[in-house]
């Protein structure tokens, strides 16, 4: 029978943080596999097959259309031009319009369309041009089903357009031509109706005048083009859109967005726009590292809060006290094996975590940019994971050294790990009820506002999730400003460790 | 005595612990070369002062002055001069004996290598040194802690109830070895027991404390005669109350302790011999004489009012 002694509950949580470390990122990119959806006709024959499928599914679907759609001859004045135009009037509702429109589309490219020369997603031209040729015909229909006595100026002028970029659109997806494209483009933007943004247009073609990148690729280069022209529209107009309400920018959101937009551009140039599996592999490290984090707060805070109290509690204390070396020497050499084991959990799991990710998606990482005085600074992949992570790490070494401090008071070895645990797991808790029922002034200085720091140091990330300035927008500013944070945490431990030492120092030992 | 600098001297140590005061100005010295004994019931305050000498409490008044240093003023030299044993020794259990010396070795300056060695042979542990100390008996135990404290070589050494857990071929063992490393290398130590027979062949001085308060310091003998009122004899014969009416009455002589066999009577060496000749003249047999020493046990009851305090 194996007693459950705290020397084996730690080598369980270390062998557990490595573990995770090595099978984490692996199983994190199989479901990032799985998840990455299958795009559907990825050569000729499937899509041709997928596209017959789809059409049979919508002719069941639609059953008879006869009915519902009206042809008539239509006198139109238009630009003070009276002219007769053959109409169509649809009598659908909004989603058969829809199954209708597509109905049409597939049916011409099932007839027409040569699916061997250009499949469909293997470039984002062709993927790109169905989609808006799609679109552009369900305009035409959605307009079509406004009745003939309430068309007016306005309406010929918009089904114009429409019919325009359907047509350009179906010439750039017979044809592959990205001209086209791009002509219709113009056109929809225009209409304030597009699919795409034109500014994201015209870079991508510079990059790929003829359409050939392949989707993974260009989704990434879509991304990014995407997040300038958002960051420069706001910029333009002076206004934060991406709330309920638009709302004026402040002077830190106009730097950070320059900043932004400076840091895409020069990703941009220099081509460091990675693939979708590489963006993939650094949020699968740092989900792996996320997660393993949990499993080295356990594993640093047992050590920490038993690392004075199991010695008062067995006695064994008694041999470094008798020694000829003071109390204060002994408390450091304490605390800074403790501080030594932190550090080398954090080295082993990003580490090992990195190189698993490594090993499990075969690409490269990104390196970290920053704006710093005006200048483009680059940190290597590696030595920003670590940064990173112990940015991240600092609220940990508040606890740590909570846990220290408690320790450090009692021969009860569980009281400071429970406690310590209890405050990491839950201490998010308070703050947040707090956020929901209205911001005070007091609120803050409670610690768990200011602990999250790495969001403020390394506010240029590459992860959606991670993104600054939309956790800002939710909740108006999830924490302080960067220096106050950092002067609060560095006195909490100055705090902390000064209970420990004055504890330590002047304890009667019984 | 005053010349030679004391070992370890205390003075007007003070502690209490919230409103009891476990220990009430209380000073000696100890000197290089003896065996001093500490005594005194539960309660009295021994370990609180071992305590504070080792550093484990701080006095609320007083001064340690441990072989020329102030523990206050120089507390690493003070502290590198001293070894001991308080209450049960502790080790880290998951490691091996030798281990546990390397360890705290390293804790003072210059211990040389083959130190370690020396001490395991001196407390006769060298076969299973390699073993991990939660294997070890209670009395192996004493042993490490015995050969840890020894292991510097200290001026001082303080041991608390030292021979608790040892057998009686391990208590004279213990024996031995405190009084060569008092008596030859020259060491103060200090031992504090309740086992009195132990301490009465261990000791050169003992110091008595009760509440906290030192009653009295001074050499065993001094001790034992005191206690004694007057000298007595005890007188074997096969018939005690005939013999005794007889020196009572007739020589003035002070009778006690009437037994079966035996009597006491009070006298010195010069006229124990009268004693007999009145006993033989009158008819009595004389079985046998003998002294009647007194015990460090009745001294030690006798001083301290027969306490066992119970807390």
């Amino acid at each position: 029978m194996i007693k459950i002694t705290h020397r084996i509950s730690v080598w369980i949580v270390t062998a557990l943080l490595i573990a995770i470390a090595i099978f984490a990122p692996m199983v994190f990119s199989r479901l990032e596999e799985e998840y990455y959806f299958e795009l559907p006709y990825s050569d000729g024959e499937s899509s041709k097959q997928s596209l017959t499928e789809t059409r049979d599914s919508l002719v069941q679907q639609l059953g008879d259309t006869n009915s519902s759609i009206h042809h008539s001859n239509v006198h139109f004045n238009y630009n003070n031009e009276t002219t007769e135009v053959f109409a169509t009037w649809l009598d659908l509702n909004e989603e058969d319009i829809d199954s209708y429109s597509n109905l049409t589309c597939i049916n011409n490219l099932l007839s027409g369309y040569d699916f061997n020369k250009y499949p469909f997603s293997a470039t984002w031209l062709s993927f790109s041009a169905y989609r808006c040729y799609l679109y552009s015909h369900r305009t035409i229909c959605r307009l079509n089903t406004i009745p003939f006595s309430d068309r007016d100026d306005s309406w010929y002028e918009s089904f114009q357009k429409a019919n325009q970029a359907y047509d350009l659109y179906s010439s750039a997806l017979y044809n592959h031509s990205f001209s086209a494209f791009y002509e219709a483009e113009k056109i929809m933007s225009e209409t304030e109706d597009n699919f795409h943004s034109l500014f994201v247009t015209e870079r991508l073609m510079e990059i790929d005048p003829n359409g050939e990148l392949s989707f993974d690729d260009t989704v990434t280069l879509e991304y990014f083009l995407t997040q300038i022209d958002r960051y420069q529209g706001m910029l333009e107009t002076n206004l934060n859109d991406s709330g309920e309400l638009p709302r004026i920018l402040t002077e830190k959101e106009r730097e950070l967005f320059a900043e932004k937009i400076a840091i895409l551009n020069y990703k941009f140039d220099h081509r460091q726009l990675f693939s979708e599996s590489s963006y993939a592999a650094h949020t699968i490290n740092a989900m792996s590292i996320k997660f393993g984090r949990y499993c080295m707060i356990i594993l640093v805070l047992l050590i920490a809060g038993t690392s004075v109290s199991q010695e008062l509690a067995t006695g064994s204390i008694k041999s470094l006290i008798i020694a000829p070396v003071r109390r204060w020497k002994i408390f450091l050499a304490k605390l800074l094996s403790i501080l030594t084991w932190f550090v080398l959990a954090a080295f082993l799991l990003t580490g090992i975590s990195t190189l698993s990710t490594l090993l499990a998606t075969h690409s490269p990482l990104p390196n970290y940019i920053y704006v710093s005085g005006g200048m483009i600074y680059r940190i290597p992949y590696f030595l920003y994971v670590i940064m990173s992570f112990f940015v991240e790490c600092l609220p940990l070494l508040v606890y740590l050294l909570l846990a220290f401090m408690i320790s450090c008071m009692s021969k009860n070895t569980g009281i400071s790990v429970a406690i310590s645990t209890g405050l990491v797991l839950g201490a998010n808790l308070p703050s947040l009820l707090v956020n929901i029922l209205g911001r005070k002034r007091w609120v803050d200085f409670l610690p768990s506002m200011n602990m999250n720091i790495v969001n403020l140091v390394f506010k240029h990330t590459d992860l959606m999730y991670n993104d600054y300035y939309t956790a800002d927008e939710i909740t108006g500013s999830l924490s302080n400003p960067l220096g106050f944070s950092l002067i609060y945490t560095a006195i909490l431990i100055i705090i902390l460790l000064y209970i420990a030492y004055d504890a330590f120092t002047r304890k009667d030992i019984q | 005595m005053s010349e030679i600098q004391p070992a370890l001297s205390i003075q007007h140590i003070t502690k209490a612990f919230g409103s009891k005061v476990a220990v009430d100005d209380v000073s000696f010295d100890v000197f290089p070369g003896e065996v001093f004994g500490f005594l005194g019931p539960n309660g009295a305050g021994k370990t609180t002062i071992i305590k504070s000498v080792m550093g484990f409490i701080r006095p609320d008044k007083g001064t340690v002055i441990i072989n020329g240093y102030n523990t206050k003023k120089n507390y690493e030299k003070a502290m590198s001069s001293i070894g001991g044993i308080v209450e049960n020794p502790e080790m880290y259990a998951n490691l091996s004996a030798r281990l546990n010396l390397k360890m705290y070795a390293r804790l003072h300056d210059n211990i040389p290598k083959e130190r370690i060695d020396e001490v395991l042979e001196v407390v006769g542990l060298k076969e299973r040194a390699n073993e991990a100390i939660k294997k070890y008996s209670l009395g192996m135990k004493q042993r490490i802690g015995l050969a840890q404290a020894l292991l510097h070589k200290p001026k001082m050494l303080i041991l608390d109830e030292p021979t608790n857990g040892l057998d009686p071929a391990g208590i004279h063992q213990l024996r031995d070895i405190l009084k060569d490393y008092a008596h030859k290398e020259g060491a103060a130590v200090m031992v504090s027991s309740h086992l009195l027979s132990e301490m009465q062949m261990m000791c050169d001085r003992v110091g008595i404390i009760n509440h906290g308060k030192l009653i009295r310091i001074c050499t065993l003998d001094e001790l034992t005669n005191q206690a004694a009122n007057s000298t007595l004899y005890r007188i074997k014969t096969s018939e005690p109350k005939k013999a005794a009416e007889e020196l009572a009455t007739n020589h003035n002589y002070k009778i006690s302790n009437i037994s079966e066999n035996s009597f006491d009577v009070e006298t010195d060496e010069a006229h124990v011999n009268e004693c007999v000749r009145i006993m033989v003249d009158t008819g009595s047999d004389i079985l046998g004489v003998q002294k009647v020493e007194t015990s460090l046990e009745d001294a030690f009851l006798q001083l301290t009012g027969g306490g066992i305090e119970i807390e």
